[in-house]
């Protein structure tokens, strides 16, 4: 069985896919487990990225510039 | 108190009252200085070169022009500043590699064992600064400044494609990162 592209998977998390590629993708997940392993995997990465928190800067640091 | 906009705060600026500057540091001060610790991977130099980068803005504030948004503009100044620091430091690194044998450096975590049951964000943190510093760039402004990658492809001066593989690749780059640390249950 062949299996999706890092690419296919990243356009999955980001919603790029067409429709048609859509179906075909949703198709090959429901019976590839290695690939639907990798979707989950995806997903769970953009999750933590969108979920992640800035950094603080260091306080003060108006005073010195100003 | 009225939210004033970038526009209405350099606006107040330029008519003399320099105070209002400091408004324009809080509400950037965190998110570039995330951007610069991931790119420099180094608390100090990061804060150093943000310094840098708020006060080359106020005296180029006259030269902005509003067809772009602010902060376009001003992480712009942000990424180049990163990007000078970086050559200089590699610069520096590459004399004092000159009398030093290569030696394999495999991928690592540079923390302690025990360090691993930091938050979340710190291993996320520290896994990011595994990335290569333009991957660690573009998933920093997609997702930390909620950048479009037009957006980013302004900053970076990149085209909008690049920016999307970029993207790609540093998740990818951050799975595989991941994985090799075994951290997909404390983070995944």
């Amino acid at each position: 069985m062949k299996h999706l592209t890092i690419d296919e998977l990243n356009r999955l998390v980001d919603n790029e896919l067409s429709q048609q590629e859509k179906i075909v993708v949703e198709q090959h997940l429901s019976e590839c487990s290695f690939c639907s392993d990798e979707s989950k995997s995806f997903k769970s990465i953009n999750s933590l990225l969108i979920e992640q928190h800035e950094e603080k800067a260091p306080d003060g640091i108006e005073i010195l510039i100003m | 108190m009225k939210h004033l906009s970038d526009i209405e705060i350099i606006d107040s600026v330029l008519q003399g009252n320099a105070n209002d500057y400091s408004l324009l540091i809080s509400r950037y001060k965190h998110k570039a200085f995330s951007l610069l610790k991931r790119m420099l991977k180094n608390e100090l130099d990061a804060e150093e070169v943000l310094q840098d980068c708020f006060v080359k803005a106020f005296f180029a504030l006259k030269s902005f022009k509003r067809e772009a948004k602010f902060s376009t503009w001003f992480y712009r100044i942000v990424y180049n500043s990163g990007v000078t620091k970086l050559s200089g430091k590699r610069r520096k690194i590459e004399q004092e590699m000159l009398s030093i044998d290569n030696e394999d450096n495999p991928l690592t975590l540079s923390v302690p064992e025990k360090e691993f049951t930091q938050e979340k964000n710190e291993l996320l943190n520290l896994a990011i600064q595994e990335l290569p510093e333009n991957y660690s760039v573009v998933i920093t402004l997609f997702y930390l400044e909620s950048m479009s990658c037009e957006e980013i492809s302004k900053i970076i001066n990149t085209s909008v494609n690049n920016v999307k593989v970029l993207l790609h690749r540093s998740r990818t780059a951050l799975k595989e990162i991941i994985s090799q640390k075994h951290l997909e249950k404390e983070l995944l």
